[in-house]
């Protein structure tokens, strides 16, 4: 129904009225509206529109007591236009209107065009412009700089952050929405700026951030298309172990999606970040349940290091050896997940380069192809290799290694061997369990192929000797962190046979691993042996047991050592004056030992025999409680001589600290044994 | 009979003083003093040094003799409370001690500007954690992560080696006690933060 209202009044028509009670404006349905034009003088008139609402598609929603006044409207048909009005109003996403607009009605095309500025979003000012006609509509606007915040809680009737994210940024919104019959199309393109926003346990951060996310999507009445385009150019971006750099390693993300019912099919994504990853893949997200579950296979083009290292695995590799290292290569692969869960992992390593920078491990140049797959589901062999590696010192050449993994456990399928120095570790058997678990369990049988001494006494800095190492290990377990061997270590060492047996690496990946063994050596020859730590000349065989040992970070801390002639031995017992003064030292003697060897009878001899010798040691706290072959007044033999002339070196020094003892014997520095 | 009755008297008296009850207990004071010594000398970035000299004191009577003994049960039985107390030092520069507070010694510096930040703090249990990560720009989020995790592994290692180098390993949960309190105490700085009792952090 609609009525009208004309003055009475004797002069010229001074303003028309129209009312309607109800009318729909493309698609709009508008309640209570009016229509007036008032003739102001002959030059000018105005019109007002009002309403009581107008109930608008989302997001715009239902505005009240509307009124829009234009000062100069244009009635030429067919144009009906405001050039220039006002539009006032309650309701909407900014909760009131108040914005220039124009509009203009051209009766003969059947197209209404709008503009309007002014609009008050998110604490700044909106612009737009759209057009209806018989085909539909469109519109396109945009906002101008504002703050991350103000945007955050205009848009939180649609979308809300999580409460406990806080901060702030620079934020601008623009897009458009059109539709001709066939859906609606919706391009919407949000620029950030300067953004840092963390969450209150600072797991979820972004630091000076710029970045543009655009998000097209098509809706209609069977489902939902969405294209996503991200590109992020500045700052850095932390989620949970995940920090991305994008001043270094600017991101692009696109996906394709479509949303019908609860099913998001993900028909293609793809993630570049420059010198990190390419990756493409596609899936899908069943929204249907409490949690989503996710499926999908992804393809990892190219993941480069150290890049890859920095950005996906240093937070949560820190605690552990590879907390610190220099990485770098390429790696490729495959990897698929079901209901939110890894299925399937194909990694081909290329050239890739590992350095612990405490030089704890390195590899150099691994390539493989390696397999993973999770518990209980068969996984193809894997196969790595490397041009060199090496462990705590002990490097190695080329190697290679197959092997099966599948879910934390890990088992060498094939007798491998890893050459360490001259020699390697051969290995019959290798598996572990629980990986990454308190309760890891290894187990190990293998062999040390002959080392030579050399070789290994250069990378631990003791003096330079002649020998090898070997060992048959038939079993190591691990448990607590304690690193069991069954078997025994030996080595063949100054004509004799060494041997460790009771071997136990406390801790062996920590700060200060902790070793325990009893080493007993058999037979050596005591020339050898003085040759190599010059103390003197010495004839003889000699025996020695280092039971308990226990080793500090590689730095013996206990042990109860004992060095002597073994009983019943037949070998050639002679002793250089420089050894005497050697010997005496170690039993607390001093320089006066030097002049009793250089007076009287003596200084005719440089060599004395002796019956035995011999030096105990037990090492607790860093004191040495020092004791010799036998004892010999308030003192004990360190050498007991035989012949004339006879020399008896005889120890004093009960207690003697361990460190200021080994700083002694490397300076030749001591305080005061004698001989007699 | 009267004859054999003084016989056993004595011999009763003498198992009685042949009793001998030994407390040992924690020397609180001591391990006060054994933290300040090792704290001061992880702040000061200097380690511990092992003590000099080619020669090591003389060991301690460790069993007294036979006389001691009694007179030692006699007052445990006149005085069933009576601690058997060992020296008022512990020991604190075992070689193990020693290689352990260099490595602190040489964290400390990285760790230092954290402490001053606020980022991490002293925990009421002797440990040190992270407390404000947003305190810690992204760059350093794993650098911190793995100063915590190996100073405290540090910090495990040296209370089990200080109680060790006593010959009292039952004494680890104490000397940890201990350091918790002098941290806060002497190797705080204004400004940083440690746990409360209550496990709340507090600014010193």
């Amino acid at each position: 129904m609609c009525g009208g209202w004309f003055s009475p009044d004797a002069r010229a028509v001074d303003s028309i009225v129209l009312e309607v009670r109800e009318l729909t404006v493309a698609g709009i349905p508008v309640q209570a509206a009016s229509v007036k034009l008032d003739v102001l003088d002959e030059q000018r008139t105005r019109l007002t529109i009002g309403a009581d609402s107008a109930t608008l598609a989302d997001p715009v929603g239902t505005l009240r007591s509307l009124l829009l006044v234009c000062d100069a409207p244009v009635i030429a048909e067919p144009r009906y236009a405001c050039d220039a009005g006002k539009l006032t109003g309650r309701g909407g996403p900014t909760g009131n209107v108040n914005m220039h607009l124009t509009a203009e009605y051209d009766i003969d095309k059947g197209t209404t065009r709008f503009s309007g500025s002014g609009l008050r979003v998110a604490g700044t000012a909106a612009k737009f412009d759209g057009l209806l006609d018989a085909r539909g509509w469109s519109v396109r606007g945009s906002t101008g700089t504002t703050s991350v915040a103000a945007l955050r809680k205009f848009a939180a009737r649609w979308f809300e952050l999580p409460a406990d994210i806080t901060g702030d940024g620079k934020a601008a919104v623009e897009g458009s929405a059109r539709d001709a019959g066939q859906g609606t199309h919706i391009d919407a393109t949000l620029k950030l700026e300067a953004v840092g926003l963390t969450n209150e346990a600072s797991t979820i951060v972004t630091d000076n951030m710029a970045a543009t996310a655009r998000i097209r999507a098509r809706l209609n009445d069977a489902d939902t298309a969405l294209t996503l385009d991200v590109a992020g150019r500045q700052g850095q971006v932390l989620v949970g172990p995940v920090l991305l750099d994008f001043g270094q390693n600017a991101l692009d993300l696109t996906g394709q999606a479509v949303m019908k019912g609860d099913l998001l099919t993900i028909g293609s994504l793809q993630l570049l970040q420059k010198n990190l990853i390419d990756l493409t893949g596609s899936g899908s997200m069943n929204l249907a349940g409490e949690t989503p579950l996710f499926s999908g296979d992804f393809k990892i083009n190219k993941l480069e290091f150290p890049a890859a290292y920095t950005s996906y695995m240093q937070i949560t590799l820190a605690s552990t050896l590879l907390g610190d290292a220099d990485m770098a290569g390429t790696l490729r692969g495959e990897v698929s997940v079901r209901d939110n869960a890894p299925v399937s992992l194909h990694v081909l390593p290329e050239s890739l380069v590992l350095h612990d920078k405490k030089d704890r491990l390195y590899i150099s140049k691994m390539n493989g192809d390696v397999y993973w797959t999770p518990a209980g589901v068969d996984a193809p062999y894997s196969k790595l290799s490397w041009a060199e590696g090496g462990a705590f010192g002990l490097s190695g050449g080329a190697a290679e290694i197959e092997f099966v993994a599948r879910g934390t456990n890990f088992a060498v399928m094939k007798p491998t061997r890893l050459p360490i120095l001259d020699g390697a570790l051969a290995i019959d058997t290798l598996s572990m369990g629980n990986l990454g678990a308190s309760n890891m369990e290894v187990q190990f049988k293998g062999a040390v192929e002959p080392i030579s001494m050399t070789r290994l006494a250069t990378v631990f800095g003791w003096p330079a000797f002649q020998g090898t190492l070997s060992a048959n290990i038939p079993g190591v377990t691990l448990k607590d962190e304690l690193l069991t061997f069954q078997g025994n270590v030996e080595s063949e060492v100054f004509g004799g046979r060494v041997v460790g047996s009771n071997i136990r690496l406390q801790d062996p990946l920590g700060n200060f691993p902790q070793f325990f063994a009893d080493v007993r050596a058999r037979d050596l020859d005591l020339s050898l042996v003085t040759q190599t730590f010059e103390v003197g000349s010495i004839t003889g065989r000699l025996e020695v047991d280092v039971l308990n040992l226990e080793l500090f970070d590689w730095s013996p801390v206990s042990f109860d050592a004992r060095l002597a002639t073994p009983k019943g031995d037949k070998s050639r017992h002679k002793i250089s004056a420089r050894a005497v003064t050697s010997l005496s030292n170690v039993g607390g003697g001093g320089g006066g030992v030097v002049q009793a060897l250089q007076g009287g009878v003596l200084r005719f001899f440089d060599e004395y025999s002796y019956d035995k010798l011999g030096i105990t040691c037990k090492l607790r706290n860093d004191v040495c409680e020092m004791s010799g072959v036998e004892p010999a007044g308030i003192g004990y033999y360190i050498v007991k001589g035989a012949g004339i002339p006879r020399i008896d070196i005889v120890g004093n020094a009960g207690r003697v600290r361990w460190s200021q003892l080994l700083a002694s014997i490397a300076t030749a520095d001591f305080g005061g044994a004698s001989t007699q | 009979m009267r004859r054999v009755l003084p016989l056993k008297i004595a011999l009763v008296s003498l198992l009685i003083a042949a009793c001998v009850t030994i407390n040992v207990y924690f020397p609180a004071a001591a391990a006060d003093q054994a933290a300040d010594q090792v704290i001061n000398k992880i702040t000061s970035g200097a380690g511990t040094t092992p003590p000099t000299g080619y020669f090591a004191p003389a060991r301690e009577e460790q069993s007294p003799n036979f006389l001691a003994l009694a007179a030692n049960g006699a007052l445990s039985v006149l005085v069933p409370a009576a601690h058997a107390q060992g020296a008022e030092t512990l020991n604190v520069s075992s070689p193990a001690i020693t290689r352990i507070t260099s490595s602190m010694a040489a964290r400390f510096g990285e760790l230092q500007k954290f402490f001053a930040s606020g980022a991490v703090g002293l925990t009421k249990d002797g440990n040190i954690d992270v407390r404000d990560l947003n305190a810690v720009a992204l760059p350093d989020r794993a650098t911190v992560k793995r100063l915590v995790s190996e100073d405290n592994a540090d910090r495990a290692q040296l209370y089990a080696e200080i109680a060790k180098a006593n010959n009292h390993p039952e004494w680890e949960a104490d000397i940890r006690k201990s350091f918790a309190k002098r941290w806060v105490a002497t190797g705080a700085q204004p400004g940083w933060y440690y746990q409360d009792d209550s496990g709340a952090w507090k600014q010193k």
